[in-house]
């Protein structure tokens, strides 16, 4: 992708990679103070305005990863940085946030403009879908301040813009550490579905079973890259895949699967093993 | 009229084979030249390795980075994409597959959703059954159209993207809505870009024969990012959006920017 401006992408960059791998307020807070400066603020005035020159200059110019309310400025595993907007909300579903992020307006914010900060409550584990969850308030603040999240083991946290209009922020996120986005209905709160964080997880998954249909002879490869993904359906399909193309690796891939970190997956090999045992002992 | 073109068994073709011929013979603003692009298209299909080879590898190389820039959902692998057209791998997921909470999946994978394109669409059967698809006739698709207007859709017929057809969807002209295939297919596409001065793509209700909403244009980010300028350079972004508004050459994008200028959202359609 373009960099309008390399160097100071690459410095805000570097320093976002650093906090958040630290996972500190402290370091996000910098951060934060950071994006709320006058540099940040004059650097990306001239970004804009080299690209409203280059629309003004070329009918066939299009700005690069520009979407309704979103344009990507960088973009790489550890961090992403992009001018985002905020509206009035609208949408029917809460969804969960899969990394640490940090959020500073650039738009004059009106006193009124404040995020409610909405989590589950007792431990949730990010893969295994609980129906019985719900979010609950955890509190709120002005949006002038500008906002930072870091993940907290055991919690899934969604935010409730509450902006009077169109408010431009420059949103910075980290690493999806959260293999799995969780859905809630806007209204009651409650939970409705989880998704894979990763688009490339449900890709992998297509490309999976493309391989095998067509019976391509890297098919047990890619399948064995595939049993130490981070989504649980990944491992699992990657584990059946490896023992259709190799049959006599069945006990191998059992006791991997049992020692699953997922409870599900884990209890289906469990029960797989006991059968086989019970099968081998009949006959 | 057959979305179906006719075209011989011939001995498979690289990737790159295919590559090379169609950057050296297509000229991709003309739909007729692209159809001469079917024959090499069916040779592809014809490799049963290229894909999956082409797979494992890109996996391997790129890692986290796998298809970076690709801004389908996950139905789609984009395998190549120049100033002048995009070459692109379709799953089709059947309809056993989908899960219970189908309404997402069967909207990223179109199905039951009469629609037009923008780009001219050249596709074979890869692999798999084939989707089936019902295909229309639209009689005046040069028409700038709103949501909810009747519009005159002649039914053609139902065919088939079984393995080695190919098809061509021409823009704007052919409406089609996709179904489910009985077992999981692949479908390649050699696909031209969004034409400039255009019309929009629409999608449609086939029982009332309405238009039922907008697809978005890659073309559309050159308002989008007026629209989020205006908060830090206001009178650029205005300057901007007031030039399209009275001189883009496109009708979609006059009355998008005169919707941006009137602080109506612009959003994906």
């Amino acid at each position: 992708m373009p960099m309008q401006n390399p160097t100071f992408l690459n410095g805000l960059s570097l320093q976002a990679e650093e906090a958040f791998a630290a996972n500190c307020a402290d370091a996000l807070r910098e951060l934060v103070r950071r994006c709320q400066g006058r540099h940040v603020r004059t650097r990306l005035r001239r970004m804009l305005l080299r690209e409203l020159l280059l629309l003004r200059h070329r009918q066939d110019h299009l700005p690069s990863r520009c979407a309704p309310g979103e344009w990507v400025l960088h973009e790489s595993p550890a961090v992403r940085l992009r001018l985002t907007t905020l509206a009035p909300e609208t949408r029917s579903a809460r969804v969960t946030e899969p990394g640490s992020f940090v959020l500073v307006p650039l738009s004059p914010v009106a006193r009124e403009d404040r995020y409610r900060r909405l989590e589950t409550s007792g431990e949730v584990v990010n893969d295994v879908f609980d129906s019985r969850q719900q979010l609950h308030h955890a509190d709120e603040a002005a949006l002038a301040d500008g906002c930072l999240h870091w993940l907290r083991p055991g919690v899934e946290t969604s935010f409730d813009w509450q902006v009077q209009g169109p408010t431009l922020c420059l949103r910075i996120d980290g690493p999806r550490h959260r293999g799995f986005v969780w859905s809630f209905d806007a209204a009651t709160h409650k939970a409705q579905m989880m998704y894979p964080a990763r688009v490339n997880a449900a890709r992998e998954r297509l490309m999976l079973d493309f391989l095998l249909a067509t019976r391509h002879r890297g098919a047990e490869a890619f399948a064995e890259r595939l049993r130490d993904a981070p989504e649980y359906f990944l491992r699992w399909a990657a584990t059946q895949a490896c023992n259709r193309l190799a049959p006599d690796r069945i006990e191998e891939l059992l006791g991997a699967a049992s020692g699953d970190p997922h409870p599900q997956i884990a209890a289906l090999a469990q029960r797989v093993q006991a059968s086989l045992e019970q099968t081998r002992a009949e006959a | 009229m057959s979305l179906k073109l006719h075209t011989q068994p011939e001995p498979a073709i690289s990737l790159q084979q295919f590559v090379d011929w169609i950057e050296a013979n297509i000229d991709f603003r003309e739909p007729e030249s692209l159809r001469t692009a079917a024959q090499p298209l069916r040779a592809l299909a014809q490799n049963p390795h290229f894909l999956g080879d082409w797979i494992l590898q890109a996996h391997l190389q790129q890692g986290d980075q796998f298809q970076a820039g690709n801004f389908y959902n996950y139905q789609s692998l984009v395998l190549r994409v120049t100033p002048n057209y995009l070459l692109r791998a379709n799953f089709w997921q059947p309809e056993n597959a989908l899960s219970k909470l189908s309404h997402h999946e069967r909207l990223a994978f179109g199905y039951g959703i009469p629609h037009n394109h923008n780009f001219h669409l050249l596709t074979v059967g890869y692999c798999g059954s084939g989707y089936l698809t019902d295909h229309w006739r639209w009689t005046d698709p040069w028409t700038d159209r709103a949501i909810g207007e009747t519009v005159d859709l002649r039914y053609i017929a139902r065919e088939r993207l079984a393995t080695g057809d190919v098809m061509l969807y021409r823009a704007f002209e052919d409406v089609h809505s996709q179904i489910a295939p009985e077992t999981l297919s692949v479908s390649l596409n050699l696909m031209t870009h969004t034409q400039r001065d255009t019309v929009p793509q629409y999608m449609f209700c086939e029982a009332a024969r309405t238009v039922t909403g907008l697809v978005g244009s890659p073309l559309d980010a050159r308002l989008h990012l007026a629209e989020l300028a205006r908060a830090l350079l206001p009178e650029h972004a205005e300057w901007h959006l007031q030039n399209v508004a009275a001189t883009d050459p496109s009708p979609r994008m006059r009355r998008l920017a005169e919707d941006a200028l009137g602080r109506r959202f612009i959003g994906w359609r």
